[in-house]
């Protein structure tokens, strides 16, 4: 029985920058699938800032931003230092199973924690520079590329991608 | 005032409430229906009126509802306000009935017979009316009070009864109202009921409440019978006045008396509290039903459709009342609970449980699949087909177009149904809070999609009205259209499900091509969840429109489609049409296209005036909407809906024409048709891409568009080009509404859509302007991957529309993107290895382009320089030379790593070097041509033919390929003017890089710089440029020279050639000489003179020998600091003696490097003879403290002693000659000589320009003062060890290890063999130098000869004294005579042989001598005249005391004093005098004046000690 699963996980900088993507089959296969999905999620930070400047607003999860079809949806977290987490969950699931419905409110609460202690732990990583991954550090060339290159936190959503199932609370 | 209405049927809202025949007809009739959905909104009163005083009732009574502020108090809520209930007022059926059958027994109502089980759906009156028309008391009493009490039975309400405990009834609940009419005619209306109402109010004046009246008798009646007894029983009776003709204008009203009114007003006010006290009947039943319900959820058999029955009937309660807040959150529970079941359904948890409860599949769905399916049989060709079936999405609001309560009701509904009612239920409601008016039943579609003949699309179609401009609250339409979109995602799956189920139960018989229907099927499916989805979408787009919304939204538009129509009318004529239809159904403007369809749709005027990049720019500046509360929500959730619409066509128009629009098929045209269209001319790319497209790619059968039930979908699928029209069209709708929507990243998406699209139509002008601005945006924050899609499409725009110089630099731009995202997604450890790869699918297109970069780049007019850097990788220079074995040029690899995809031709490599020494920075470029430059690493030998042998570093690196010029330069930018030695002054890590080492060949050519060994100190010193020609055989060459020390001037005119085995052809340019045809293994000297303008040490001077021969053209470089110094210092003192002129010559050494003069001679003139000194073949070392000196006597010839003629004169000048060796030389020599010996003999000798070098310097740098005198003296050089030469760094460095490990050994070995040299007799001996000092013989004109002769009694053997003793004078004649034999004989020396006047003067130190005599006078005297004086010197102390001197001066004659002082001066007034002093250096010894002293000593004495017995003076 295959269940809705995570296609994409983005994580976007304060700075509206692209930190990582990481792509999840059956969307690894298609070969402009990173150009489009790129596109969602830098659509999708529109609506970040909107629910960002929404007061009432206290949790870090948005919930879903966008529904983009019936197949695709975006959710969305903010933590407290802005930086985003996109999730693009694929209700038809790993095996593109057309009759699966999407997914409900808290499903991917689960993944978002998950998430944000693996970008927390990658913080504590006395190598990796936050600064070092703004597009003003780019731009100085200072760095090469604004991404996330460690390898830990690669590794890491990675794997949330990949185990993650509706429902989950600890991923 | 309506007119009396020969119906029965009048509403008090505006909607008319006929049942359609549609719906009677319908099989679900289980009731009659009362009322149509839409009169949810208002609440029902039934009034019975069996004497038919309703009409004349009617227009007073409308003309005071809907009922206004009613309070509703609520034991659970706050209290709800509610603002208008609208009344609607229907005859009751029954008593009509009646009237015309008879009564009907109570109880035995078919209508109670047949109610179902489950109430909550009906429509049943809040409120029945009895309308009472009883003109007395009497009537009252005879017949009406029956009747009455008869309805009243038949009506109470069965909460009311004490009897039934029916709860079910309570959702019926109502009250009744006795109103009691009073008719009243124009004219005379008030006599009659006034004298009955006054016997009444005499009658009952205490209970009246309008003590006035006369009617007050039969209402007091009535209350009395009616209103029950209990004290707080309800009052339900009321009485109005009417009217008789109720025709009459509409200010009757107010004529009234004020009596009337309050009797209107306590109908009202009964009305509404009645009214008001149902409700909170029914709302407590409900929610003590529902709360019931709620608890057995998790039992088994518990009904989900029970359960909504139940709250639907609570929600329209609310609804009823106007409390729209209160329905829509119970409808708001129901969908989520109703989404969780169905969700549950698809989880198949409890499947059996649910299905129970919804249908499978949902007929209509499957009446249009197989309404499809025929048609697909029917005709298999794309484009015949027509759209028939129903569209279903298009009716989606619509919630009369099923009894969808009943199949409720009867557990037929299917999920999708249950789904879309509720949606459109909450969408309803929604409306309704948002302020805009449901309006039924209008033909809009034929105003919204043009010419639309499919009878089935409007059926459902609603439309909203607004009831004011700006009354509509966008928020909450910004609600509705989220919410659909939630609805249609969610939905479209319960669609596609919904079919699948029905297809696989009544399918399975039909056919038996399994594999091949199931295609089929699963595309009709498709298609009908598209077009389900592109029509709802629309439909809620149309319900979402508002006025202020489109006031904002059609500047942009109206920019963008001028933009897009009229490019595209340019290029393709006869679509425009299609793209206006697009257009307007992406612009779902109700309101516009109702009233002024024509100015939006047409706009010639502005068309022209706005060409795309400037509208582009206008909605970028276009600032976001903040005049309306709610705007932007709205067009951003629009915006979002619209999207949903557009990738619902994509998908279609991947599945139909295999195209999405948008990126995604630029990488199918990108990779299917890049080739095509690089080669394949502009015009006829058009034919090509149509062919290929046309040609179906997998399938052999076309795809079927049998189920897009939607029009314009359809249509949009007919073509390619209808597609991306359509695409475009609501691409151009989305922009708008999310910049409107101030989602700006959304919007560039979408303006990156249209370009895109625009791109896929070839109209790349448009395109590029589009993304040109795009570019930046996506840059700005590292989206890279997106720049670099849009960079990429923008270069293919340039390059189609032929922009090279554009096209070049994006394409560049693109490639250098492309190469670092490829270098950063490397550094990523991404797992696994397809996602790089995908992440530059994309890019590749352009990366192939490559080569069409460089050629465009040909007929461009400049370079175009670009940072290497991007594009290569890991520059650098191999760090071991190799020579050509047949001249004189090297090579070295220079390895690069090219990032770039493909191969590709650089035209010039070169490379620039910089040589480390800091004094002489030299540049050296090396090159290599036409070079095919692979991917990946690779190693490019340069070739140079100029050698400046010095350790070099990489400086920069140029490729130029076509007109791009790779530059990679190590040196910092210059920023403005720097001068050419500072240039390179900042660069502290040039020590850092990577070293080569340069070094001629053995045998190649050579020039060594020195000073020249013939020095002349008249005559300007010169160096020597020895070129060695080695193997090479010169047909001409040219040598240049440049002084690299301040006030250096070489004088090259000058130059020339010393040996003559080199003819110098042309010295004319300054710096350079130029000379012909050198042979093989000839050292040719030229000499060049130079001059100083301040006095330096050392020069520095490069020579550069530009030399042809036949195996090309070469360069030489050397630079060489030339010590300017003499090594050695000559002195000369001179002494005069009356025949001869002694000069002594003092050589010693000028640096204190040891010197070995060779020879040393003084040339003399033909007036003066000198005798040389040293003769050739004796030499003599000179060290610092060892200075040579050699005395030469110098004599007049015998032409000296002659008179001269007048005309001639006395050459004084005389030459020194010095021949020397200095030392350290000669110990270089020698080095040199054993070292290249031993060198001859070994694989080393090719080595030998670069081992000789390092060796000499080293030795020289080691020489010391103390070394090189001890080295004078033994005649051994203390060579050094192998360490103290630190070869490793200086030369083992450059060369390969093996190579180098080899001569490590073999030098060590050398270092053993000798660690000492001598150079006592080397072959060759070091080159002899020579100095030429020129001096003059000093002109003196007098010279004194002066003689002292003691006058003494004891003269010695030459005349003197032999002692003095002290205290006796002596007495000496001084005798003074002089010469002018050195005068000269020119006349202008004044030799004229005449006296002169001297004056002497007798020095002595008084120490030593006291002076007796004439110590001074004056004295004249002619030539060799003797002049003689005594003095007397006596003796101060003893010792040898020299002689006292004497200064002899020329007096100056008085007249020439004069003359002084008048300022003539003349060589007369200065005669010179020299004085042979010939007791110069004598001496006279004195002693004291004792002979003999005689010293007796007595020992025995009294006295004792010694005392002298005599002496005897002298």
């Amino acid at each position: 029985m295959t269940t809705p699963s995570i296609a994409c996980i983005g994580i976007i900088g304060k700075h509206d920058n692209p930190l990582h993507i990481a792509l999840f089959p059956p969307h690894t296969n298609h070969p402009s699938a990173h150009l489009e999905f790129s596109f969602l999620l830098n659509a999708s930070l529109d609506i970040f800032d909107a629910r960002a400047r929404d007061r009432n607003r206290v949790d870090q999860d948005l919930g879903m931003l966008q529904a983009v079809d019936e197949r695709l949806s975006i959710w969305g977290w903010e933590t407290g230092t802005g930086t985003r987490f996109a999730v693009v969950v694929d209700a038809w699931g790993k095996a593109g199973n057309k009759g699966l419905r999407g997914i409900a409110d808290g499903d991917l609460r689960g993944a978002f924690k998950a998430l944000q202690t693996a970008y927390i732990r990658l913080l504590q990583n006395p190598f990796y520079v936050p600064d070092e991954h703004t597009p003003m550090a780019v731009a100085s060339g200072r760095v090469n590329g604004g991404q996330i290159t460690s390898k830990r936190f690669v590794e890491e959503v990675r794997r949330i991608g990949k185990v993650w199932r509706p429902g989950m609370s600890v991923v | 005032m309506e007119p009396p209405s020969s119906s029965s049927h009048v509403t008090g809202t505006y909607l008319p409430c006929d049942p359609s025949p549609a719906i009677k007809a319908s099989n679900y009739d289980l009731f009659p229906q009362q009322t149509r959905e839409a009169d949810f909104s208002s609440t029902t009163v039934e009034y019975t009126d069996p004497s038919g005083t309703y009409p004349s009732l009617s227009s007073e009574l409308h003309h005071r509802l809907p009922l206004r502020h009613l309070h509703w108090k609520s034991a659970s809520r706050p209290v709800r306000t509610i603002d208008s209930l609208h009344v609607t007022l229907i005859a009751d059926q029954n008593l009509l009935d009646a009237n015309h059958n008879g009564p009907v027994p109570k109880g035995e109502s078919p209508r109670k017979e047949r109610r179902h089980q489950i109430p909550g759906l009906r429509q049943t009156p809040y409120l029945k009316i009895y309308l009472l028309q009883c003109g007395d008391v009497d009537t009252y009493r005879a017949d009406t009070r029956k009747l009455l009490r008869d309805w009243v039975k038949d009506h109470t309400p069965p909460s009311q009864s004490s009897t039934s405990l029916n709860k079910q009834e309570n959702h019926d609940a109502f009250e009744w109202l006795i109103v009691h009419v009073l008719p009243a005619s124009a004219e005379g209306g008030a006599s009659r009921p006034s004298s009955g109402a006054r016997t009444e109010s005499e009658k009952r004046p205490t209970s009246s409440r309008w003590p006035s009246r006369s009617s007050s008798s039969v209402i007091e009646k009535i209350r009395a019978d009616f209103n029950g007894t209990s004290k707080n029983a309800v009052d339900r009776v009321a009485q109005v006045q009417v009217a008789e003709h109720p025709g009459g204008d509409s200010g009757r009203p107010q004529l009234r008396s004020q009596d009337d009114k309050n009797g209107w007003e306590d109908l009202i006010a009964k009305m509404k509290s009645l009214i008001l006290a149902s409700f909170d009947l029914r709302v407590n039943q409900y929610e003590e039903d529902i709360g019931e319900k709620e608890l057995q959820r998790n039992l088994p058999g518990w009904n989900f459709n029970t359960f909504f029955v139940l709250k639907e009937g609570l929600a329209r309660g609310f609804e009823s009342v106007g409390l729209t807040e209160d329905a829509l959150i119970g409808y708001h529970e129901l969908a989520a609970s109703l989404n969780a079941i169905v969700d549950g359904q698809g989880g198949g948890d409890t499947a059996e449980q649910q299905q129970a409860l919804f249908n499978e599949h949902t007929d209509d769905l499957i009446e249009a699949y197989k309404q499809a399916e025929r048609r697909s049989k029917n005709t298999k060709t794309l484009g015949q087909e027509k759209p028939l079936v129903g569209d279903l999405g298009a009716c989606i609001l619509n919630t009369d177009r099923k009894p969808f309560r009943d199949l409720i009701l009867a557990n037929k509904i299917s999920s999708y149904d249950f789904q879309s009612y509720i949606f459109a239920r909450q969408v309803s409601l929604l409306l309704r809070l948002a302020d805009v008016g449901v309006h039924t039943q209008l033909p809009t579609s034929g105003a919204v999609f043009e010419g639309d003949d499919d009878p089935q699309s409007d059926v459902g179609t609603e439309s909203l009205k607004s009831s004011g401009k700006h009354r509509e609250d966008l928020i909450i339409l910004a609600e509705v259209a989220q919410r659909a979109s939630d609805f249609i995602n969610s939905v479209a799956t319960t669609v596609r499900n919904d079919i699948k189920s029905g297809i696989h139960q009544s399918g399975d018989s039909q056919n038996g091509n399994e594999g091949f229907s199931h295609i089929v099927h699963e595309e009709i499916v498709e298609n009908l969840v598209a077009s389900w989805v592109f029509s709802t979408s629309k439909c809620i787009l149309e319900a979402t429109s508002a006025n202020s919304l489109s006031a904002q939204l059609d500047p942009i538009l109206r920019q963008l489609k001028s933009s897009t129509e009229s490019s595209i009318e340019d290029n393709e004529d006869g679509v425009g049409s299609i793209m206006n239809t697009v257009h307007r159904q992406g612009l779902p403007d109700r309101t516009s296209s109702l009233k002024a369809p024509a100015s939006l749709m047409s706009q010639p005027p502005t068309r022209q005036s706005f060409p795309s990049v400037i509208s582009l720019d206008a909605v970028r500046l276009l600032p976001p909407a903040t005049s309306h509360p709610g705007t932007q929500e709205l067009a951003s959730q629009r915006g979002d809906l619209l999207a949903l619409t557009r990738r619902a066509c994509s998908g279609l128009g991947l599945q139909h024409l295999n195209r999405q629009g948008g990126l995604a098929d630029v990488g199918l045209v990108s990779r299917a048709e890049a080739e095509a269209m690089r080669e394949v001319k502009l015009e006829s790319t058009t034919e090509q891409e149509e062919k290929q497209l046309e040609a179906p790619p997998v399938n052999t059968r076309a795809p079927t568009t049998a189920g897009i039930c939607n029009k314009t979908l359809f249509s949009a699928l007919q073509s390619k080009q209808d597609f991306y029209q359509a695409f475009e069209g609501l691409t151009v709708s989305m922009l708008a509404s999310y910049v409107v929507g101030g989602r700006m990243k959304a919007a560039e998406a979408m303006t990156l859509d249209l370009a895109v699209t625009r791109f896929l139509l070839e109209d790349y002008e448009v395109a590029a302007s589009y993304f040109r601005q795009l570019a930046p945006f996506y840059a700005k924050d590292e989206w890279s991957d997106l720049e670099l899609l849009t960079l990429n499409l923008y270069a293919q725009c340039l390059h189609c529309v032929g922009r090279d110089e554009d096209y070049v630099r994006i394409g560049l731009k693109v490639l250098a993107k492309a190469i670092r995202n490829r270098a950063a997604s490397g550094q990523q450890p991404q797992v696994s290895s397809i996602e790089p790869a995908n992440a530059c699918q994309l890019p590749q297109s352009a990366m192939g382009s490559l080569s069409g970069i460089l050629s465009a780049s040909r007929p461009l007019k400049e370079h175009i320089p670009l940072r290497m850097d991007d594009y290569f990788d890991r520059i650098d220079i191999g760090v071991h030379v190799r020579h050509s074995p047949k001249d004189d040029g090297f090579q070295f690899p220079l390895f690069l790593r090219s990032l770039l995809p493909e191969t590709f031709l650089a035209d010039s490599v070169r490379v620039q070097i910089l040589s480390v020494a800091e004094e002489h920075r030299s540049e050296l470029w090396l090159h290599a041509d036409g070079r095919n430059i692979e991917p990946g690493t690779s190693e490019i030998w340069l070739r140079s033919n100029t050698m400046f042998p010095a350790w070099y570093v990489l400086n920069q690196v140029t490729i130029l390929a076509g007109n791009i010029l790779f530059i990679h330069s190590l040196s910092p930018p210059s920023d403005g003017p720097s001068f050419a030695r500072s240039r390179y002054s900042a660069l502290p890590e040039l020590a850092n890089r990577r070293r080569l080492l340069l070094w001629p060949q053995s045998r190649s050519l050579e020039a060594r710089l020195s000073q020249s060994e013939t020095v002349h100190l008249e005559r300007p010193k010169s160096l020597v440029v020895s070129i060695s020609s080695g193997w090479n055989d010169i047909i001409h060459g040219r040598l240049s020279l440049r002084a690299a020390s301040a006030g250096l001037r070489l004088h090259t005119a000058q130059a020339e050639i010393r040996n003559g085995k080199v003819a110098l052809t042309d010295k004319s340019q300054p710096g350079s000489i130029s000379f012909r045809q050198l042979h093989p293994d000839i050292t040719a000297d030229i000499i060049v003179p130079y001059s100083l303008e301040s006095d330096l040490k050392e020069i520095v001077v490069r020579a550069e020998v530009t030399y042809a021969t036949e195996q090309g053209e070469f360069v030489y470089a050397c630079g060489s600091k030339i010590s300017t110094i003499l090594p050695i210092t000559i002195n000369v003192r001179d002494a005069f003696k009356k025949g001869a002129l002694f000069s002594t010559f003092t050589v010693g050494t000028a640096e204190s490097i040891p010197v070995r003069v060779l020879k040393c001679t003084v040339e003399g003139n033909e007036d003066f003879s000198a005798t040389s000194q040293i003769p050739d073949r004796s030499e003599h070392d000179v060290f610092i403290p060892q200075p040579l000196s050699l005395v030469s006597r110098i004599q007049r010839t015998s032409r000296g002693k002659l008179d001269l003629a007048a005309s001639e004169t006395v050459q004084r000048k005389m030459f020194l000659h010095v021949e020397y060796r200095c030392l350290n030389q000669e110990m270089l020599v020698a080095a040199e000589s054993i070292f290249s010996k031993a060198l001859a003999a070994t694989p080393w000798q090719k080595l030998c320009r670069l081992l000789m070098p390092a060796l000499l310097t080293t030795l020289r740098r080691r020489f010391s003062t103390q070394q090189l005198e001890v080295a004078g003296l033994v005649h051994v050089l203390d060579v050094g060890t192998f360490d103290d030469h630190d070869w490793r760094s200086s030369v083992l460095a450059g060369l390969p290890p093996d190579l180098g490990e080899e001569l490590s050994r073999w030098l060590r070995e050398w270092h053993d063999d000798h660690p000492t040299i001598s150079f006592k007799d080397v072959d060759p001996p070091s080159p002899r130098q020579h100095v030429t000092v020129p001096f003059e013989v000093p002109y003196v004109q007098i010279l004194h000869t002066i003689r002292m002769h003691p006058l003494h009694h004891r003269a010695g053997l030459r005349g003197l004294p032999d002692y003095v003793a002290i205290g006796s004078a002596l007495p000496l004649r001084v005798v003074i005579r002089h010469t002018r034999q050195w005068w000269g004989g020119d006349i202008r020396s004044g030799n004229d042989g005449n006296a002169l006047v001297f004056q002497y003067e007798v020095h002595a130190l008084p120490d030593d001598w006291i002076i007796g005599g004439q110590k001074k006078g004056h004295f004249s005297a002619q030539a060799d005249e003797t002049f003689s004086f005594a003095i007397l010197l006596l003796p101060q102390r003893t010792g040898h005391l020299m002689f006292p001197s004497l200064d002899i001066h020329p007096s100056p004659p008085p007249g020439i004093l004069q003359a002084a002082d008048v300022g003539h001066d003349s060589a007369e007034s200065s005669v010179s005098c020299e004085m042979d002093y010939q007791q110069q250096c004598e001496t006279v010894q004195v002693v004291s004046d004792l002979m003999s002293t005689t010293v007796s000593i007595d020992p025995g004495g009294t006295v004792g000690g010694a005392w002298v017995v005599e002496s005897k003076s002298r």
